[in-house]
């Protein structure tokens, strides 16, 4: 497959085409509209624009749908020229409202390859350049070879380099381009990040193999239970029962559907997930149907954040997030977000590894934690868990009469266990480089930050947290604020200066 | 990379709560009195509106009616009377230090909140007024940083020209200029 990008020279010396497979991506943007406006149109043709439109113009109609398509197609792939020259990357596009898009190299933040499906057959990309603004100004360009990806990106690269060979501490590590593969997710792990990350669904989905035996059982009982139930009660509550058991069974079907849905969710995103470092650069690629490559520089990282949840526990798994900069985003989704970089159901010790791969010499698992004071376990209770706790009460009573103490205490005893463990996880460390915070209920959550990204402090004080000498702690960073509550004064005071100290005067870049 | 030339003055000396201790200033009192004023007139406007609606002579309201405007003036007696005694007790704790290498905001009347911006990580600085703050004199200073718009640092209540020399010397600060 020869791509015309290399080849296609236009008359102005340096403007040059995309590959004319970008027709396809074009199509596709073009379709995805259409479906979207679909959803008001059909209705509306079905209830009255039939009568408007003989149904005999129906396919010439669609035809004509599908010129327009593609004549457009062409044209936008016509219309779209892009240059890329020592000072960064220029875009024109758009037939009738034409843009032009400027971005200097010092501008791209990020940049990132995807690989729709219909590109998979010629191996062409989809090269999306970030900027640190807003989303509107991100410039992408659909269609180019693998190898012309890898120019523009060795280009952009280069750029930064240059521009930072002076200040970057780490400029000899960033010289190194060949590539280290960090680690890679079998597909074993990623239905484990399936289960995992669905928990309450899958429960109940766990019972899949004996559903028909129990429902079986269930019907048999109650068929049998039947005439006498109907002589106790009448027939139309014993119809009600039959509705209400019903409903039971749906629900379960759906959540075993829901919990594979996950599973499958989880393969089509991170199939074949390779994490590799290249340089100050951890590059992601994963996806099954649409590859997806996220890069993400070293420097840039603000926090990396091992979560556990109680299900990962069990399985001693791990989901390890790095997170950077999140100002301008308005649309955080999880999983295609290119701010956080996820790997998926590590296990402890791989997220240990890598977490020091970023964080140099960090010790999120072996600190002696700072716990938060107890009062924040007495707050709770008093301040949420009594209250819920009274109202259940008294709707069970109310409902149920002396039985209703059962749920109650239940509730009680639940909620109570939750937040004492919440209490008791929940910890605050440092050391000389590194903040650690350590948080969860049954799984226990490691978060790692450098003192030196911190943007702004925040210290909370209730009057009666001050006559205990407590405080809560809050750290802004670019990728959000990081809080704990219930921190010894004597313990946050030394700590705020410190960071204040590290940030102020030593005066590190957080990019 | 040691700066010996930068000083700071330290955050607080022993612990936290000697936080108040440090030296800094209050925002204009102009602030306080804005504010009381603004919620006394808004009460006194919704109030009239009722006392117009129950007690016109154009036509009689129906029971049920009567009764829900009373219910409204008592909440907005209520209301008008937190808030007013909320900003009469609140706004005079609101406290700033602008000091070489950050800015520091005080504030809280039962839960107080401590706040510090350091020069160096300010992305910029704007200075907001509204329609009744410039009839007052007063100005908002914002502070951004990159940790988003959920932690943007805004010391209210300034005496406009305070608020144009202290963003100006935000400006002028050598961490601004940096790369």
């Amino acid at each position: 497959m020869t791509t015309s990008t290399e080849s296609v020279q236009t008359t102005s010396s340096h403007w040059q085409r995309l590959s004319p497979w970008s027709v396809l991506h074009f199509l596709f943007l073009q379709l995805r509209q259409s479906v979207s406006f679909a959803i008001y149109v059909i209705p509306a043709y079905v209830v009255g624009g039939h009568k408007l439109i003989d149904s005999e113009y129906f396919p010439l109609l669609l035809l004509a749908m599908g010129a327009g398509w593609a004549i457009s197609s062409v044209l936008k792939y016509y219309f779209f020229q892009f240059t890329v020259t020592d000072k960064g990357i220029a875009i024109r596009s758009g037939v009738l409202d034409r843009t032009f898009t400027d971005l200097p190299y010092e501008r791209i933040q990020n940049v990132k390859f995807d690989q729709p499906f219909y590109f998979r057959f010629n191996d062409l990309l989809i090269v999306t350049l970030d900027t640190a603004g807003s989303a509107k100004q991100e410039a992408r360009f659909a269609g180019v070879s693998s190898a012309y990806a890898q120019f523009v990106k060795d280009t952009v690269m280069r750029a930064h380099r240059q521009q930072s060979a002076t200040t970057t501490e780490d400029s000899a590590a960033s010289t190194t381009t060949d590539e280290e593969l960090l680690n890679e997710r079998s597909i074993r792990d990623l239905i484990l990040h399936g289960i995992t990350n669905n928990r309450v669904w899958i429960v109940l989905g766990t019972l899949a193999p004996f559903y028909e035996q129990i429902s079986g059982f269930i019907f048999r009982q109650m068929n049998a239970l039947r005439p006498q139930a109907e002589a106790w009660l009448g027939e139309q509550v014993v119809a009600l029962w039959y509705v209400g058991v019903m409903s039971v069974l749906i629900a379960i079907v759906l959540l075993i559907l829901m919990a594979l849905f996950s599973i499958g969710g989880s393969v089509l995103m991170f199939y074949g997930y390779r994490l590799t470092r290249q340089g100050d650069k951890y590059i992601r690629n994963s996806g099954l149907l649409n590859r997806q490559e996220v890069s993400m520089k070293r420097s840039r990282v603000q926090i990396a954040r091992q979560q556990q949840d109680w299900l990962d526990r069990l399985l001693g798994r791990v989901n390890l997030y790095f997170e950077q900069n999140v100002t301008g985003r308005t649309n955080p989704n999880e999983l295609k977000a290119t701010h956080k970089l996820l790997v998926p159901s590590v296990t402890v010790a791989e997220s240990d590894e890598l977490t020091s791969n970023v964080f140099s010499a960090q010790q999120a698992r072996h600190m002696n934690f700072e716990p938060i004071h107890k009062r924040y376990f007495w707050r709770q209770l008093m301040l949420w868990i009594l209250p819920l706790t009274a109202l259940a009460g008294f709707v069970s009573f109310k409902v149920l009469g002396a039985t209703g103490a059962l749920p109650t205490l239940l509730i009680l005893g639940v909620m109570v266990t939750l937040t004492y463990l919440h209490w008791q996880r929940w910890g605050i460390a440092n050391d000389a480089t590194y903040i650690y915070v350590r948080k969860g209920i049954i799984g226990i959550d490691y978060w790692c930050f450098p003192l030196a990204k911190v943007q702004q402090v925040e210290v909370r004080q209730s009057l009666f947290m001050r006559r205990r000498r407590l405080s809560t702690l809050g750290f802004v960073l670019a990728s959000g604020r990081v809080k704990v509550p219930f921190v010894a004064t004597d313990f946050a005071a030394p700590l705020i200066e410190r960071v204040l100290y590290e940030v102020e005067v030593k005066k590190p870049g957080w990019m | 990379m040691e700066h010996p030339s930068v000083t700071n003055h330290p955050l607080c000396s022993q612990e936290l709560p000697c936080l108040g201790d440090m030296p800094s200033e209050p925002i204009s009192p102009g602030y306080r009195k804005l504010n009381l004023a603004v919620t006394a007139a808004f009460s006194l406007l919704v109030f009239t509106v009722l006392l117009v609606v129950a007690y016109q002579p154009w036509f009689t309201l129906p029971v049920k009616l009567e009764y829900s405007i009373g219910v409204a003036g008592a909440i907005t007696a209520l209301l008008g009377g937190l808030i007013f005694t909320y900003h009469y007790f609140a706004d005079r704790l609101i406290y700033y230090t602008l000091r070489e290498q950050d800015i520091v905001l005080f504030k809280g009347l039962f839960f107080k909140k401590v706040i510090c911006q350091p020069m160096l990580r300010i992305q910029h600085i704007d200075i907001q007024r509204g329609p009744l703050e410039r009839l007052a004199g007063l100005a908002t200073l914002k502070v951004y940083s990159a940790g988003g718009s959920d932690y943007t640092l805004a010391i209210p209540g300034l005496a406009e020209e305070t608020a144009e020399k202290m963003r100006q010397f935000v400006l002028n600060h050598s961490d601004l200029t940096r790369d």
